[in-house]
């Protein structure tokens, strides 16, 4: 598994780490440490005197890299950025020595963040995006980019987890849709559950008469199947498709909120982006969108 | 030895109720039938009459204990007793009604999705079916493992007929038990997300009041319960606030209008339901 983190120096960049670090440590995965600034060596986004992105950036690591005993690292030595570290194609990069058995790669892009994240994905394609950001009660969106996470949410070509600063969570809600449900988004929610030592629910939409059509509930049997199998007892709900903008816009505290979307799911058909925006920026929780 | 009857679909509500009852079986030691009850085709008018009709018959009966066997099938590790079931060929709720009817069954088992909203869990509760059950019924929403039940009660009306059943089917199974009074007039005092929680003491209550006379029949069948309280908000979020049960056990009303806060409430039970018939 291959992730981008997409960093500025704001406390929520903290909490997207820790949940990136936690994902590390059971799945190896190669991770990038993507920081995103406005104007190059400039945080305009940070407090004022606050300490530079690129001194942000190593700290970062420095607190991914805690979680590995020294030694025994996957990601071998991670380098640091320096002043004056070379500027690649409108991108920074510093990679540690050649001796990992993972790779973790420091970026530091500037000018818009979503442009830039979606720029970065495309140059180097990840399985996963994960981004910190403000919930509603304490902020809004990212500092000067309101709309960055959820125009990546929209725009990537790839899954994209937002963070939400201090979300805890008790239980994940899986909204299952036909057959975008893959092995890889099934395992990264059983890594998430452990991570956590979350719940799990798995959703099943319906139609008016309140029954689930015979391939949802083949799927729903299936997954419930494979979850069984790994020790996890879900819990199973429907959902009539027409009260999924009110299911989705309903505050869940301790809940992170798993869709999966594309344009052939239902869910992708009965989410227009105006709503999927809705629910990234009003929900106090965690929301995971897989792909 | 309690005896419970099951009714088995081939689909994924069953199958949960299914799983239910055979944890249910394993703490307690009843007995668990399987009924399944196939509807005719109702495109396909019966074939004639006599030795044709009967031979269609066979064939409809036959294709469907296949169906059910596989699903007992994936069960019979969990639960090794049980029974072959029981197929009938007719309307599902009419073959349910006379077999309850016909057997003296002590529970009546059902699977029913957890669903967001609570409009088809109204319109099952709606039906004249669950009036005409003569024995208690659960209600299975999700195969959760049971630890703790909670008996909700109005606080003017007895709950004795959820104490007796709870003493019968698990006194002696370790399985913990609430005993709660709700109030859904009003919203809780922070706010209407809010539910206000107050411990009651029994022992400060006259023996005739409800919530005394509940407990002392839970005291005397060795199922003392842990906690008794009252909760008062709105039926939601009750109902949120009573997800951390994996059975609650509710008297059925005799009569169920167009808006019920108890439905309500019992609507955002994820798990199971036991309903029970006031004598």
């Amino acid at each position: 598994m291959k992730i981008l983190l997409a960093l500025d120096d704001n406390p929520y960049s903290a909490t997207a780490v820790n949940e990136v670090r936690a994902l590390a440590v059971n799945t190896w995965a190669n991770v990038t440490f993507l920081g995103l600034e406005a104007k190059p060596g400039d945080s305009a986004s940070g407090p004022a005197g606050g300490p530079s992105l690129r001194t942000a950036l190593n700290g970062y690591v420095e607190q991914f890299m805690s979680a590995f005993p020294t030694g025994d690292s996957p990601y071998g030595d991670t380098g640091e950025f320096q002043d004056g570290t070379g500027s690649d194609n409108g991108r920074c990069s510093c990679r540690g020595a050649e001796d990992g058995r993972k790779q973790l790669i420091k970026h530091l892009r500037s000018g818009d963040p979503a442009k830039a994240v979606l720029t970065e994905v495309l140059e180097d394609p990840s399985d996963l995006i994960v981004i910190g950001c403000d919930p509603p009660s304490q902020g809004q969106g990212w500092p000067g980019h309101p709309t960055a996470p959820q125009r990546i949410v929209n725009e990537a070509p790839c899954s994209v987890m937002v963070v939400k600063r201090a979300a805890r969570i008790d239980r994940i809600v899986c909204c299952l849709d036909g057959d975008a449900v893959t092995q890889a988004s099934l395992e990264l929610i059983n890594q998430l559950l452990t991570i956590h030592g979350a719940g799990l629910t798995l959703v099943g939409f319906t139609g008016s008469s309140g029954a689930l059509k015979a391939d949802v509930e083949n799927r729903l049997v299936n997954i419930l199947n494979y979850y069984r199998a790994l020790g996890i007892e879900p819990l199973v709900e429907s959902v009539d498709i027409a009260s999924l903008d009110s299911f989705t816009s309903q505050d869940r505290p301790g809940e992170m909120l798993a869709l999966w979307m594309g344009p052939q799911t239902l869910l992708g058909k009965w989410l227009p982006k105006r709503k999927v925006n809705r629910l990234v920026t009003e929900s106090q929780a965690t929301v995971l969108i897989l792909r | 030895m309690l005896k419970s009857i099951v009714y088995l679909n081939a689909d994924l509500a069953a199958t949960i109720a299914l799983r239910y009852a055979c944890q249910l079986a394993t703490l307690t030691g009843m007995e668990i039938n399987i009924l399944h009850v196939e509807p005719p085709d109702t495109e396909d008018h019966p074939p004639g009459s006599g030795w044709v009709r009967r031979t269609w018959e066979k064939g409809l009966i036959s294709q469907a204990t296949e169906q059910i066997g596989q699903v007992i099938a994936m069960e019979k590790d969990r639960c090794p007793t049980l029974a072959p079931p029981k197929i009938l060929l007719g309307q599902p709720q009419t073959g349910i009604l006379r077999e309850l009817r016909e057997s003296d069954y002590d529970l009546f088992i059902t699977g029913l999705l957890h669903s967001f909203s609570s409009q088809h869990f109204y319109k099952e509760l709606h039906s004249k079916f669950y009036q005409q059950i003569p024995c208690p019924i659960l209600m299975v929403k999700n195969p959760v493992e049971l630890k703790r039940a909670v008996i909700l009660m109005d606080p003017d009306e007895t709950g004795t007929a959820q104490a007796r059943t709870f003493t019968r089917l698990f006194k002696a199974t370790g399985v913990a038990v609430d005993l709660i009074t709700c109030e859904f007039g009003r919203a809780g005092k922070a706010g209407p997300e809010h539910v206000d929680e107050t411990a009651l003491s029994v022992g400060a209550m006259a023996p005739e009041e409800p919530v005394a006379q509940t407990h002392a029949i839970l005291k005397e069948g060795g199922c003392l319960p842990e906690t008794v309280m009252h909760l008062a908000g709105l039926p939601k979020v009750v109902g949120d606030r009573l997800a951390g049960y994996q059975l609650v056990l509710v008297s059925l009303p005799h009569h169920i209008g167009q808006s019920s806060p108890l439905l309500d409430c019992l609507s955002r039970v994820p798990s199971a339901l036991l309903f029970c018939r006031r004598s």
